[in-house]
């Protein structure tokens, strides 16, 4: 089944549910996803490369509504034919674009093809996009506009064969075999596509020019960081004094929280210190335990470490707990490498770190 | 009761805040758009193809082949700074981020996306094997690679910087369970297994042609070889009573 027997120029996901888009970072003026429905801030019109034609995701395997089933297995249900059930371009087409330079200067059922190709792997970025940052249906994602055209764009350094060098690593992949060729030809530009897309978003959905430091930091998961814990100011330089006594006060910290830590923990510390792979073979062995193993702690020691610090300074204002957390942070390093000296058993561990 | 001393906190500053959230946020893309590389590629790389990559120079910024696992997953470019010691380059991989996220990484004002942000807290020392698998395709400025260099030099050697080239670089990372660890530990990763990579192919001549593994360039099986411990290619063409017999290299 072909889930694109026309060719898209434009494909809406989860339409009709608008969201005024950001402006793009870099591109500088803004656009508005529900008012710029002429000309796109690439400059194409909905009517630049023919009528348009929307992709009916109501009618694919992949409707629903994203929320219950994951986009993998959305995309497993269009596995008919082919290449997960996506369409696979001819290896001519491909061949007959890079012989040509641009698209448009192919015949028109290869373009056809590549158009298709190119949409429907962009839109499907777009939705994984939505979908795993828990984007609602009423925030979805949506692209007027020609795939195609991005990933010419966006890909090419310089408008020059040399700058389009890119295709030249997108038929270096080819095995050498019928299908294989096909298989890493559609691969390899899902790949790009995939720059394409992550650009795209990024234009489209940069943060505001206001931010603040109780904003949450994604991906610090169950640990909870704001902002204003990964930038947490620095002392004024004029004020040497409270420096030190700050410097001095986080040593001591530091010192008692060492003492009461776990041996792997220690090690953890100790392998950021030196710079070491928590994968290592001696870090684990001195550790006693794997790599997840050690991270899992180390992530639980510094959340405990950040709530006790708090606690024990609830009536300081929020700046200057934040710095004295990074200060003994920081500080425990320093005192993972003199445990280190004294320990036999960590020889292997501090002569690995002087080899390398 | 207060503990802490009187202090007055400089806050960092809001440049430095909007970059790290422009980071967060190209970081949260990144991570929603991943998927099995192994899967999606089929790992096509190749060891061994014809390619032409040119001479090595300063400046060149260069798209390695795919011949790695992480160079057939992505478009990966470096920059060439300088040459090295040894026979090497020193290169720096370019970001595939827009904002540079750490102090050792450079805005390059290039209006290409792929070619925006260097990081030069990676540079290291490429050996011409690995470095002629990758094609040219641009060249960076004198003043680029001037840039770069100077920060390489406020990285390894503590060297002032001025405050606008400051001002391109990213904000600092202090906090243990700050997402950009991950980030740089991959990207380490990658980048140093590149430096310490073995050359499957060799360049054959100083145009920059690589054998390609086909009938023209490898021997078949039948053909004559050298002897084991010489660099002869038709042994016994120069007998023990020549007068100058070629010497084993």
């Amino acid at each position: 089944m072909n889930i694109l027997a026309n060719q898209p120029a434009i494909v809406s996901i989860w339409p009709r549910t608008r969201e005024p888009g950001r402006a793009c970072h870099s591109g500088g003026a803004r656009r508005d996803f529900g008012v710029s429905r002429q000309t796109n801030r690439y400059g194409l019109g909905n009517s630049a490369r023919g009528p348009p034609l929307r992709v009916d995701w109501n009618n694919t395997p992949m409707a629903g509504s994203g929320q219950d089933r994951s986009q993998d297995a959305l995309v497993d249900a269009t596995t008919a034919r082919g290449r997960r059930g996506l369409p696979i371009p001819a290896k001519r087409s491909w061949t007959e674009w890079k012989n040509r330079c641009a698209l448009s200067l192919c015949l028109q059922p290869v373009q056809d093809e590549l158009r298709n190709f190119a949409a429907v792997h962009f839109a499907l970025y777009l939705r994984r996009y939505s979908f795993r940052t828990g984007m609602a249906e009423g925030r979805s994602v949506q692209f007027d506009g020609d795939a195609w055209h991005l990933f010419e764009t966006h890909l090419a350094v310089r408008n020059t064969r040399q700058g389009k060098k890119y295709k030249e690593w997108l038929f270096a992949r080819l095995p050498g075999s019928e299908y294989g060729d096909l298989e890493a030809l559609a691969g390899g530009a899902a790949l790009l596509m995939r720059d394409v897309a992550r650009e795209h978003l990024r234009c489209e959905y940069a943060p505001s020019n206001t931010i603040s430091m109780g904003s949450p930091v994604y991906g610090s998961g169950d640990v909870g960081l704001l902002l204003g814990d990964l930038l947490p100011g620095s002392i004024d330089p004029s004020d040497e004094v409270a420096r030190r006594e700050f410097e001095r006060m986080a040593a001591d910290q530091a010192r008692a929280m060492f003492h009461k830590m776990e041996q792997r923990v220690r090690v953890v510390f100790l392998a950021k210190e030196l710079g070491i792979s928590l994968a290592h073979a001696e870090v684990e062995k001195a550790a006693g335990c794997r790599k997840s193993a050690l991270s899992e702690s180390y992530q639980a020691f510094i959340v405990k470490a950040a709530d006790e610090i708090k606690e024990r300074f609830s009536d300081e204002d929020t700046e200057s707990v934040r710095l004295l957390t990074v200060m003994i942070l920081q500080e425990l390093k320093v005192c993972a490498r003199e445990w280190a000296r004294t320990s036999a058993e960590l020889g292997p561990l501090l002569s690995n770190a002087g080899r390398s | 009761m207060k503990k802490l001393p009187e202090v007055r906190i400089i806050r960092s500053s809001a440049h430095h805040r909007q970059m790290l959230a422009d980071w967060l946020n190209e970081w949260r893309i990144d991570r929603a758009l991943r998927q099995d590389e192994a899967e999606i590629s089929l790992l096509a790389k190749r060891s061994a193809l014809l390619y032409e990559t040119g001479a090595v120079r300063e400046g060149q910024i260069r798209l390695f082949h795919p011949f790695t696992d992480v160079t057939a997953a992505n478009l990966r470019y470096l920059a060439v700074l300088r040459k090295g010691d040894k026979g090497g380059w020193l290169t720096a991989p370019f970001s595939r981020f827009d904002t540079p996220a750490v102090p050792g990484e450079l805005k390059t004002g290039r209006n290409v996306h792929a070619l925006r942000t260097l990081c030069v807290w990676n540079a290291r020392a490429l050996p011409l094997a690995t470095l002629v698998r990758s094609w040219i395709v641009d060249r960076l400025t004198p003043r680029q690679v001037a840039h770069a260099l100077a920060i390489h030099a406020f990285l390894a050697e503590g060297k002032v910087l001025s405050a606008s080239l400051l001002r391109r670089t990213g904000p600092p990372l202090v906090h243990p369970l700050d997402p950009r660890f991950e980030y740089l530990d991959e990207e380490r990763a990658w980048f140093s297994a590149m430096s310490t990579i073995q050359a499957l192919d060799k360049p054959s001549d100083a145009s920059g042609r690589a054998f390609d593994g086909t009938r023209q360039t490898l021997p078949l099986a039948a053909e004559e070889r050298a002897e084991y411990g010489t660099s002869r290619t038709r042994p016994g063409k120069h007998r023990p009573g020549d007068k100058n017999p070629r010497k084993s290299k």
